[in-house]
C-alpha cells in the first residue's frame, strides 16, 4: 500500500505542475484576447459614431430631395402655416432607412434618420422660403457597457450605452435657402457658345443708385452715344465681386474671347491641352470652375381657374392690367387649337394698364399672358411689329411654342428687367423649341426657357440685353451685351435649393432633448 | 524466515547518476528558458498590441474632434510646419456660437452637452447679407504635455475653457516642441498642398509613434474633412 502512495504523489505533482503552466499561459491569452476585443469593440463605436454621421446627412440630403420634387411638382410650401406642414411645433418626422454592415445588429432597422423639415418666410416682395432640416442618425452599437470607454470618448462621442439597445446618434441641423432662376446672366443646360469676341457680360445693380444710372447700367445722350457706363467693373472700378457668372451644365462653353465680368462655371469643362472643352477664354475676368452643376427645373403651361381666351393674333391689340393680386389673365388658343401670335406690317402687341371709369388705373398693372403656340415680331409685311410695354407695367409670358422677337423686338418703357418675366414651357421629349430675341431696341426682362435653344443676336452696333436669362443651350453672335441686373436675384422662379448653414449639435441626445433647436429664424 | 525488505531493491534499481542529473536540469532548463522567453514576448506583444490599440483610438479621436470642428469653421488660422510644405497645430477656428452658455472649468470645460442654451441663426433684414449668427467663438488645438504624456489639447480662447482630447504615452525623451518623434498632426488640402482660403476640403493626418522598442513604426491615420461652412451665408 506504502509503494502505490508514492508511486501516486510523483505522478500528481507533474501534472499540476502542468497545469497551473496551462492556467498561467491561458489567463494571459485570454487577458490579451479580452483586451485585443475590447479595443476592437471600441474602435468599431467610433466606426458607428461615424456611421452616424454619415446617416444624420442622408437624412439631409432626403429633405432636400423632398423639396426638390416638391419644386418638380409645384407643390412647394411657399406659403401657409409656419413651421411647415402644420401650425404645430414640431413638424412631420419622417424615418428613412439605411442598409448596415459590419458590427453591431445587421439589417437596415439598425441604421436610420429622423429628419423634420421646418418652413421660416424670409424678406419681403418676395418672400423668399428658407428651410432647416434637422437629422438625426443612428446606429447599433457592438458591444456593450462593459467596454472601458476613455472619459475622452464619452466627452466626444457620447454613446448611448444605458439601454437595452445601444445606439450610437448625432443630429445635423442644415438650413437651405432657395436658388432663383434669376440669379446669373446666363444659364444652360447644354452647352454655351459666345461667338464674339465683341461681346461682352457683366452686371450692375439697378436697386442700388451707386451703381446704376437711374436703375440702367449705362446713360446715353440723344443720339444714342454711351455717356456713363456703369457695369464693366474696369470703368471705373467698383471695387465689388464679380458677379457676372455663366454657367452651363455641360462641360462645353466656348467664349470666343467675350469678355466676361465674373466667372465661367462648366460641369467638369477642360481648359487645357488638346482636349480642352472650355474655349477661348483669354478675356474672362474670374475664374474657370468645373465642379457646377444646377438641375433646371421644367415649366408647365399655366393652371388658371380663369383667362381670357382669343384665337390667333395677327393684328394690334392691347392686353389691359388687373390688379397685383388679381392679375389680368389672357390665353391665346388651347391645348385643341394651339393659338399664334405672329406680328408682322407695323402691327403691335402692348401691354397696358386696366381702366377704372374709363381711365388708366396704375393700380392695375399686372399681366400675365399664355400663348399656346409660337409668338414672334416679324414676318412678311412692309414694316416688322413689335412689342410694347407701357411704363408701370408688370408682364408675365408663358410661351408653348418658339419665340422671336426680331425687327422692331420688344419695347419695354420701363427699363426694368423685373417688369418682364419670359417663361418657355418645356416641350415634350424629341421637341426642339428656340427662342431667338435680337430686334433694333435694347431688351429689358429675364428669360427662363429650360427646353429651349436660346439665342441673343445683336442688332446693328449695339444688342443690350439686360436682365438673366436661362435655356437648353446658347448662342451669342453680333455685339451682344448681357447686363446682368443683380437686383434680380430674389426674383422669378426657384429652381433649386442650396445649403446656407450647416451644423453639428455636439450635444447629447438628453441635452439637445431640454434645449432643442427650432428650425425659427431671428430676424437681426 | 525472514522476506528481504522491499525498499532495498527500489533504491538499487531507481538510483540516478550525475550524469542523469545534469542531462534532466539541462532539460528543465530549457524547457524553463523558452517558457520564460515566450512569456517574454508574450508581454511584449501584449504591451506592443494595446499600444498601437491605444494609439489607434486615440488618433481617431482626435480626427473625429477636428472633423467636428473643421466642418463647422467659418474661418481656420493654421501654422505652417518648419519646413513650410504643409500646416500644423496650433490651429485655431472660429466658429458660430450655437450654444449661449458653455461648460467653463473642470475636465470637460468646453463641452456643450454639459450646460448648453440654443441660439438660433438670423437673418439680417437691413443688409441682406444671408444667414448668420450673432456671435462666434474661437477655438485652438494645439499639442501639450503632462509628465511623460504627449497631449492634444481643446482651448476655448473666450472663456479659458481647456479639455484634454487625446494622450500618447512618451517614449521618448524628445521635446514638446519636438512633436515629431511621438506625434505629428498635418492639414493639407485635397492636392497634398498648403491649404488657402479658396479650398474646401482639408486631409488631416495624424502620426505616432506608439512602440517604444521599434518608434519607427508609425501608426498613420488620415481623414478628409469638407469645410461645410465654407457655404455658410
Amino acid at each position: 500500500m506504502k509503494i502505490r502512495s508514492t508511486s501516486q504523489s510523483r505522478t500528481a505533482s507533474a501534472l499540476v505542475a502542468v497545469i497551473i503552466t496551462i492556467a498561467v499561459l491561458a489567463l494571459l491569452a485570454s487577458s490579451l484576447v479580452v483586451n485585443v476585443n475590447n479595443r476592437r469593440m471600441t474602435l468599431s463605436q467610433a466606426s458607428a459614431w461615424q456611421e452616424a454621421l454619415a446617416a444624420a446627412e442622408a437624412g439631409v440630403h432626403q429633405g432636400i430631395a423632398q423639396l426638390e420634387q416638391g419644386l418638380a411638382q409645384n407643390s412647394l410650401p411657399l406659403a401657409g402655416p409656419s413651421p411647415f406642414p402644420s401650425a404645430t411645433a414640431t413638424s412631420t418626422t419622417t424615418r428613412v432607412y439605411l442598409d448596415h454592415a459590419g458590427e453591431g445588429p445587421s439589417g437596415p432597422s439598425n441604421s436610420y434618420a429622423d429628419y423634420t423639415l421646418t418652413y421660416n418666410s424670409y424678406g419681403a416682395n418676395p418672400v423668399k422660403p428658407y428651410y432647416c432640416i434637422i437629422s438625426t442618425g443612428t446606429v447599433g452599437l457592438p458591444g456593450g457597457k462593459f467596454l472601458s470607454m476613455d472619459s475622452a470618448d464619452a466627452v466626444l462621442r457620447k454613446l448611448n450605452l444605458r439601454t437595452a439597445t445601444r445606439t450610437a446618434t448625432r443630429m445635423i441641423e442644415a438650413w437651405v435657402k432657395p436658388v432663383y432662376t434669376t440669379q446669373g446672366p446666363l444659364k444652360t443646360d447644354q452647352p454655351i457658345n459666345l461667338n464674339n469676341h465683341n461681346i461682352f457680360v457683366d452686371s450692375f445693380n439697378s436697386a442700388d443708385p451707386s451703381r446704376s444710372v437711374n436703375g440702367a447700367p449705362d446713360a446715353r445722350d440723344s443720339n444714342g452715344h454711351l455717356l456713363t457706363n456703369i457695369g464693366q467693373f474696369d470703368a471705373p472700378n467698383f471695387n465689388v465681386p464679380l458677379s457676372a457668372n455663366i454657367a452651363t451644365n455641360s462641360p462645353f462653353a466656348n467664349i470666343g474671347d467675350a469678355t466676361v465680368y465674373g466667372d465661367v462655371l462648366t460641369n467638369g469643362g477642360a481648359t487645357d491641352g488638346n482636349g480642352a472643352t472650355v474655349t477661348d477664354i483669354s478675356n474672362v475676368k474670374g475664374q474657370i470652375i468645373n465642379d457646377y452643376y444646377e438641375p433646371l427645373e421644367p415649366i408647365y403651361a399655366p393652371q388658371w381657374s380663369f383667362a381670357t381666351v382669343s384665337n390667333s393674333v395677327n393684328n394690334s391689340k392691347t392686353y389691359t392690367g388687373g390688379t397685383a393680386a388679381s392679375p389680368a389673365r389672357y390665353q391665346v388658343g388651347t391645348i385643341a387649337s394651339i393659338g399664334n401670335i405672329r406680328l408682322s406690317g407695323g402691327k403691335q402687341v402692348t401691354f397696358g394698364f386696366g381702366t377704372t371709369s374709363g381711365s388708366p388705373d396704375p393700380s392695375k398693372n399686372y399681366i400675365e399672358l399664355y400663348v399656346t403656340g409660337d409668338f414672334t415680331t416679324r414676318g412678311g409685311g412692309n414694316t416688322d411689329g413689335s412689342v410694347v410695354i407701357v411704363n408701370g407695367v408688370n408682364v408675365k409670358i408663358y410661351v408653348a411654342g418658339d419665340l422671336n422677337f426680331s425687327g422692331n423686338g420688344l419695347i419695354n418703357y420701363n427699363n426694368k428687367a423685373s417688369s418682364l418675366e419670359i417663361y418657355g414651357i418645356s416641350p415634350p421629349d424629341g421637341t426642339t423649341q428656340t427662342f431667338t430675341l435680337a430686334g433694333n431696341s435694347d431688351f429689358y426682362g429675364t428669360v427662363y426657357a429650360p427646353g429651349a435653344d436660346l439665342k441673343l443676336a445683336g442688332g446693328g452696333s449695339s444688342g443690350e440685353f439686360v436682365g438673366s436669362f436661362t435655356g437648353k443651350s446658347a448662342f451669342l453672335n453680333g455685339t451682344t451685351q448681357i447686363r446682368y441686373d443683380e437686383a434680380l436675384d430674389g426674383t422669378g422662379r426657384i429652381s433649386s435649393f442650396k445649403i446656407a448653414a450647416w451644423f453639428e449639435d455636439v450635444r447629447s441626445l438628453k441635452a439637445s432633448k431640454t434645449q432643442p433647436f427650432t428650425g425659427q429664424l431671428q430676424q437681426f | 524466515m525472514i522476506a528481504r525488505p522491499v525498499y532495498n531493491k527500489q533504491r538499487g534499481g531507481g538510483g540516478m547518476t550525475l550524469a542523469e542529473i545534469m542531462v534532466a536540469l539541462a532539460i528543465l532548463g530549457i524547457v524553463l528558458s523558452m517558457c520564460y522567453g515566450s512569456s517574454v514576448a508574450l508581454q511584449r506583444g501584449f504591451a506592443s498590441t494595446t499600444s498601437w490599440t491605444d494609439a489607434r483610438t486615440n488618433q481617431l479621436r482626435v480626427l473625429d474632434s477636428l472633423a467636428v470642428d473643421l466642418r463647422n469653421a467659418i474661418a481656420t488660422s493654421f501654422t505652417t510646419s518648419a519646413d513650410g510644405l504643409t500646416n500644423t497645430l496650433p490651429l485655431t477656428l472660429t466658429i458660430p456660437m450655437r450654444y449661449s452658455a458653455y461648460e467653463t472649468t473642470g475636465p470637460l470645460a468646453g463641452d456643450p452637452a454639459r450646460s448648453a442654451t440654443v441660439v438660433n441663426p438670423g437673418v439680417n433684414t437691413t443688409t441682406r447679407s444671408g444667414m448668420q449668427y450673432s456671435d462666434t467663438v474661437r477655438v485652438t488645438y494645439r499639442y501639450g504635455g503632462s509628465g511623460t504624456k504627449r497631449t492634444i489639447v481643446r482651448h476655448q480662447i473666450d472663456n479659458n475653457a481647456s479639455r484634454e482630447v487625446s494622450s500618447f504615452t512618451n517614449y521618448s525623451s524628445a521635446s514638446l516642441s519636438d512633436p515629431d518623434n511621438i506625434l505629428k498632426v498635418t492639414f493639407t488640402n485635397k492636392d497634398m498642398q498648403l491649404i488657402n482660403s479658396s479650398d474646401t476640403a482639408v486631409v488631416v493626418r495624424i502620426e505616432a509613434s506608439p512602440d517604444s522598442r521599434h518608434p519607427e513604426n508609425k501608426s498613420v491615420l488620415n481623414d478628409t474633412v469638407f469645410l461645410r461652412e465654407a457655404t455658410f451665408k
